[in-house]
């Protein structure tokens, strides 16, 4: 009987060291980018069949029937990234057959199944016995790192310290065509370099380095080995941006730590303060403000018909012009509303293209391709994509300070790690998206269909706070 | 070794590697111009300059006469204004496919175009930006002839736009070719040439008189560098194209294609390494000159591609 207990314990293990070693090795190859494009949707597969293995091991401790009515939204926004109209004609439906329909609905599925899948996989892995969490993090960030030193040294065999700076303004010629050096860099595509936007490039090393800010809150004589650990890890995501110089990513870089420092001034306000709920309150507020001016921007949008010319005043009243981006995000918000269809007949409300993304024909993608990966999601995969976008970015905000709240002070400092990586996503892409990247060509690679996304869909899994303490009381 | 070298040995041997990307760099305000005349491109890379002020093999040779005529030794050239074929028609293609259509198939058999009513010689894609040609490799001449197509360091450098297919400016202006005055320009090439059976050139004569189009006469000397047995200089082989014809126009992109064989020539391609080229101006009857220094109007080679078709390169 003893034996029995002890094998049937040592099978258990067994069980459990292969899921933990899964789970950390999918987690690092899809931060490496193993594979590029092809490689992403092995890994689609594999992570969601590896995330509901994991899973398994959240069962206890959470409560779906309590959770269902956050997992569902979360759930519906990721087969709405997976499927759309866009993404359904751009991978060949209703365009070459019944092979073609079935490839690009393989596609569109094998997507949705890699997001959930790592979502779940995030969720199982905070919960497997056997994983510490900070290799979670180690796992996830050494896949990162390697790919930055991977491409670092290939940029800087390639261009040389401090190019973007040495040779600003300055050109080269590709095929009889001009340049300029300054604003790209390299990225490893599958198993090749390619030349890139700087935009493009520097999101693994820019990722990497919000990492550190778990640093800020640990103590490096206590945890000397875990602190030098990820500092090396974030040392390299920053160094990688330093040594181009990628001055706009190193701005940004400062707001995410900057954002932290008031995080924590905050939470020393609430300390000391009784009604420090206000100071939270007004935070809230804050985030709440800033959602609103998004909405009402698209209102507006929507509202002028696309006719640029009240903002067209407002800008070259405060800046002398009209930036590009600004047009082009407009652009595709009217586009994705009125028209369906790129030279499709004006003022003819298209409810599929509304719901479900525009029709990729013709110049659909470089029209539409903008900075924000917001309206990008609006236009590729439609209003109910991007309301339920909405809906998790003030939802997550919530979750995200409970994740903190809840963390005890060991695991704090890679709880915060967790939360910078997550807030660096959403602000880069916010601000820096780029899906056409490739300087010498021009493939399409959306972000929503890349591994970053995984990780992201990953990282919402990891840190978020399942609702469980009340059905415990209750049920006690 | 002391390990405190280490990393500074490995930095210093990055920051002294090849930077390839960042070697060749320019003002991209660079041979690029409003005026015609400042618009001159006149490098001579390497050691060329000095190679072609000692050439030891020089061949003249003179345009193939219009008929076929496969004994006659000459270079295929010239606008259709003194030939048989109109100034559209490229009157040099017309005459090099006559004496050598086995040069102008594609993989199944078919004769390559130099151009095409509504396709052109280059994927219309935004001006001055890059596109994907790939369509055209088995359609248009220049498109299957590009040397970067199959040899990636030609695709590299300002005098990449000599390697890319475009034969004509396409709305690209300046961007499109470079403008050569008589001092001609010298290049050494990323590999070294192992064979190839003939060598041409799309060219037009660029001017900044505006009168009608006309056809201007040019000698024009092309000069191939071989290393010496030592590798340490350069020995050129200069062929002097004799009176070719050229149509004239300040904003005409009817290129011909110029060139001729290396049997022709009489030189064994194989070690080529550099080439460069000068020319001066025989006639040109609007009365413009080839002195870039002189007053009045100008005339200066219009160079947009350099082939060396079907070729293999070490």
């Amino acid at each position: 009987m003893e034996s029995e207990e002890k094998k049937g314990s040592r099978s258990f293990s067994a069980w459990d060291t292969t899921i933990a070693f899964l789970s950390l090795e999918i987690l690092a190859l899809v931060s490496f980018g193993l594979g590029g494009a092809f490689g992403i949707r092995v890994f689609d597969i594999l992570g969601f069949f590896i995330g509901i293995l994991a899973f398994g091991y959240a069962r206890n401790n959470f409560n779906i029937k309590a959770n269902l009515k956050w997992l569902v939204p979360v759930g519906a926004f990721f087969v709405l990234l997976g499927f759309s109209a866009f993404f359904y004609k751009y991978y060949g439906g209703l365009q070459g057959g019944a092979v073609s329909v079935i490839i690009s609905f393989l596609y569109l599925l094998l997507e949705a199944l890699g997001l959930v899948g790592f979502f779940l996989l995030g969720i199982g892995m905070r919960a497997h016995p056997q994983i510490k969490k900070e290799y979670i993090l180690y796992g996830l960030l050494g896949g990162l790192a390697l790919y930055c030193v991977v491409v670092g040294f290939y940029s800087l065999i390639r261009y040389g310290f401090f190019y973007a700076a040495i040779f600003r303004d300055l050109v080269y010629y590709y095929q009889g065509v001009l340049y300029p050096v300054d604003v790209e860099g390299k990225a490893l595509l599958g198993f090749a370099f390619a030349e890139t936007s700087l935009r493009f490039a520097c999101l693994p090393a820019f990722v990497l380095a919000c990492s550190g800010v778990g640093l800020l809150r640990m103590n490096p004589k206590k945890d000397e080995r875990k602190f030098f650990l990820l500092l090396t890890l974030a040392g390299i995501g920053f160094l990688f941006l330093v040594l181009i110089p990628a001055w706009q990513q190193l701005v940004l870089l400062a707001g995410v730590y900057a954002f932290f420092g008031i995080y924590f001034f905050l939470r020393f306000l609430g300390g000391r303060n009784e009604n420090h709920k206000v100071y939270w309150n007004r935070a809230y507020m804050v985030v709440y403000i800033l959602f609103i001016c998004v909405v009402a921007f698209i209102a507006f949008a929507l509202v002028t018909e696309g006719r640029l010319h009240i903002i067209e005043k407002l800008f070259t009243a405060v800046l002398g012009r009209v930036p590009m981006t600004v047009s082009t995000a407009i652009q595709a918000v009217y586009d994705c509303v009125y028209n369906g269809a790129v030279n499709a007949d004006l003022h003819k409300f298209n409810f599929v293209s509304f719901l479900f993304g525009l029709n990729p024909s013709g110049d659909a993608i470089t029209i539409h391709a903008t900075r924000f990966f917001e309206i990008n999601i609006l236009w590729q995969n439609g209003f109910l994509a991007f309301a339920l976008l909405c809906f998790l970015i003030c939802f997550y905000v919530k979750k995200e300070k409970e994740y903190l709240r809840n963390a005890n002070k060991d695991e704090f400092p890679f709880r915060l790690s967790i939360v910078a990586m997550m807030l660096g996503i959403f602000f880069y892409q916010s601000i820096f998206a780029d899906e056409l990247p490739l300087i010498h060509g021009n493939e399409f690679l959306p972000f929503t269909h890349g591994n970053i996304m995984l990780l992201m869909a990953f990282l919402m899994g990891i840190s978020y706070e399942p609702e469980t303490k009340k059905e415990v009381v209750l049920s006690e | 070794m002391n390990k405190r070298v280490i990393l500074p040995l490995l930095l210093s041997g990055l920051a002294l590697s090849a930077c390839t990307d960042t070697a060749q760099l320019y003002n991209p305000r660079d041979y690029l111009s409003g005026t015609f005349v400042e618009h001159c491109y006149n490098v001579w890379e390497g050691k060329t300059k000095e190679a072609h002020e000692v050439v030891s093999y020089s061949k003249d040779l003179d345009q193939l006469p219009y008929d076929v005529d496969l004994s006659a030794k000459g270079y295929f050239a010239g606008s259709g204004l003194t030939g048989q074929e109109n100034l559209r028609a490229c009157y040099g293609y017309g005459q090099a496919l006559r004496y050598h259509p086995d040069y102008f198939k594609n993989p199944k058999g078919e004769t390559l175009l130099w151009g095409k009513e509504g396709v052109s010689d280059i994927v219309p894609g935004e001006i001055g930006g890059w596109a994907d040609n790939s369509s055209l490799y088995d359609v248009i001449y220049s498109q299957n002839k590009r040397l970067d197509r199959r040899y990636e360091k030609f695709s590299r450098g300002f005098l990449s736009k000599f390697y890319n297919g475009q034969i004509k400016c396409n709305g690209w202006s300046y961007y499109a070719m470079a403008v050569l005055s008589t001092d001609g320009y010298g290049t050494m090439f990323p590999y070294e040439l192992e064979h190839s059976d003939y060598f041409a050139m799309a060219i037009l004569m660029g001017t900044d008189e505006e009168a009608s189009a006309r056809v201007a006469v040019a000698d024009i000397d092309v000069t191939f560098y071989k290393y010496s047995d030592s590798g340490t200089s350069l020995i050129g082989y200069q062929v002097n194209l004799n009176d070719v014809n050229l149509s004239c126009n300040n904003g005409s992109s009817n290129t011909s294609l110029v060139g001729f064989t290396f049997a022709d020539a009489g030189i064994d391609s194989k070690g080529i390494v550099g080439m460069s080229m000068n020319w001066s101006l025989v006639e040109d009857p609007s009365g413009a000159g080839d002195d870039f220094d002189a007053e009045g109007y100008h005339d200066g080679i219009c160079l947009y591609e350099v082939f060396f078709p079907d070729s293999t390169w070490n």
